[in-house]
């Protein structure tokens, strides 16, 4: 049924942009229809070199995801369990979040290079900074009864986290997780596209200047959109299951 | 032994400070059943909030001795884990005071046939209606055999015939040894529970104003009629 009414939303947008093609309210060498982006995607997927660039591209956002996990969660937690600590750092996680991540990329490539660890680096700041930041304000704004209720009946720090803050945080866990996708995703096209990389999403985006190829840029663009979209319903899927008892 | 001496709670709300108790004393001796009777807002809650250690912003001094000190909370949405099973949220205090899962999964099993409990305990605590949630509740401040146990309304989501069961089932296990304290609105309910009623008010702050022990009637069932007639209207209790 949800299904259903998506796809017909598709076909709708599909087919208004096809008759805006038609109507040529834009110039058609700027703007692709429907068909060419077909057409082009068949040569492309026919091609082979569009899947080394959304191979890599796909491998950096997931390593800076999994890495920025590793990193910002427990930070997130300690902070938001630890209110004091939250109290002193809130203000700090807070400006560091108000920084745009990109602009610390000429400093990381002057330290890192111009290779995959200065991308990364960027996307790994903008992540935990976003991590700890949503995490450790959820977790702060947390009625406290539940956790002093279980102290009161006897469970020691160690048991409090795993029986309780854990499981409190995992739906900011999701919420902040999203968020650090999306951010990386943006962090990662966007260091492809400055400086040296040779394959890339954002590397082929940046070569349309060179071959003037519209329809490659349409289909480049269409696939960076679904692999926000692959990340967002996996991790919507994942939040389902871990966060059983807040849907229902 | 329990005793709070001088306690003084202050809510802070609205901008204004609200006060509570203010130089209240109380002392119930160990292996005391102790009854605690008064309207609504008159801080029973509080007061169990407080003597479990749920809430620590007070003065005055409050001690209580026991080595584990077993308190059903008032509200038993927040303060089951939702992300557990019901016996799961029942057998893990045990393991926070050391003692055996195994042991407590036999006495669960007990008490689950003695209550005769008709849902599963399988089911997350979400998926129970108020009453069973109340029910898990109780079996859990019960099963890791405490020897001061602190009920807030144990049964005010339980229909008659469970109330009846509950009441039969805490009879067999109120031990010489235990020491009970338990809020409630009405008297004929509990009253072959307790050998003491406290009855509090609150007007300008909440104070004592009955203090019913069983040793000092002749009869048992002297005092329990007594302790029946306790119960409260909008405006305050008859007796
Ligand atoms: N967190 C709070 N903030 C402000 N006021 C509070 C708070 N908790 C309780 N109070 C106030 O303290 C008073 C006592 O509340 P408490 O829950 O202890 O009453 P109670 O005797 O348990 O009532 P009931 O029979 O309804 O359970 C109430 O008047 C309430 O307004
Ligand atoms: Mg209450």
């Amino acid at each position: 049924m949800k299904y259903k009414t998506s796809l017909i939303g598709i076909f709708s947008a599909v087919t208004i942009w096809q008759i805006i093609a038609w109507l040529k309210i834009f110039n058609p060498i700027y703007f692709a229809s429907p068909y060419e982006v077909i057409a082009e995607s068949i040569k492309m997927i026919q091609g082979g070199a569009v899947f080394i660039d959304l191979t890599l591209t796909i491998y950096r956002i997931a390593v800076s995801v999994i890495i920025s996990s590793l990193i910002g969660i427990p930070l997130g937690i300690a902070f938001g369990y630890f209110a004091r600590i939250y109290k002193y750092v809130g203000e700090i996680v807070d400006f560091l979040r108000s920084i745009p991540p990109i602009v610390i990329y000429p400093l990381l490539l002057i330290v890192l290079g111009p290779g995959d660890s200065s991308r990364i680096g960027v996307a790994l700041f903008g992540s935990i900074v976003v991590l700890v930041l949503i995490i450790s304000n959820g977790l702060f704004q947390q009625a406290p009864l539940r956790r002093q209720y279980f102290a009161s009946l006897g469970a020691n720090k160690v048991q409090l986290v795993n029986h309780i803050v854990w499981y409190e945080a995992l739906p900011h866990v999701m919420v902040a997780l999203r968020t650090a996708v999306s951010l990386s995703i943006i962090i990662i096209v966007v260091t492809e596209m400055l400086v040296g990389a040779q394959y890339g999403l954002g590397t082929r985006v940046q070569n349309v200047q060179i071959t003037s190829n519209i329809p490659d840029l349409f289909v480049t663009i269409i696939i960076i959109g679904l692999i926000g979209v692959l990340f967002n319903k996996t991790l919507i899927c994942l939040d389902k299951k871990l966060v059983f008892w807040k849907s229902n | 032994m329990i005793e709070i001496k001088n306690l003084k709670k202050k809510f802070f709300c609205n901008g204004s400070n609200k006060s509570l108790f203010s130089g209240f004393d109380l002392v119930i001796r160990k292996s005391e059943k102790i009854g605690l009777f008064a309207p609504n807002g008159s801080g029973k809650s509080t007061l169990l909030n407080i003597l479990a250690g749920v809430d620590k912003d007070f003065a005055g001094t409050v001690s209580i001795e026991g080595k584990r000190i077993s308190y059903m909370h008032q509200d038993t949405n927040a303060t089951l884990a939702p992300w557990f099973t019901c016996e799961k949220n029942i057998l893990l205090v045990r393991k926070y005071h050391h003692l055996g899962i195994e042991k407590g999964k036999a006495l669960l099993k007990r008490f689950v046939n003695e209550i005769e409990i008709n849902f599963s305990l399988d089911q997350y605590p979400f998926m129970l209606s108020g009453g069973q949630r109340q029910i898990v509740a109780l079996l859990r401040a019960l099963i890791f055999e405490p020897d001061v146990l602190l009920l807030d309304e144990p049964f005010s989501a339980l229909d008659i015939e469970k109330r009846a069961a509950f009441i039969e089932f805490l009879t067999k296990h109120f031990t010489n040894n235990l020491t009970v304290i338990m809020c409630s609105h009405r008297g004929d309910e509990v009253k072959s529970l307790l050998d003491r009623a406290v009855i509090l008010e609150h007007q300008s702050e909440t104070r004592i104003t009955m203090d019913i022990c069983r040793s000092k009637f002749h009869s048992k069932q002297e005092f329990e009629q007594i302790i029946s007639k306790i119960r409260f209207k909008k405006n305050g209790h008859e007796i």
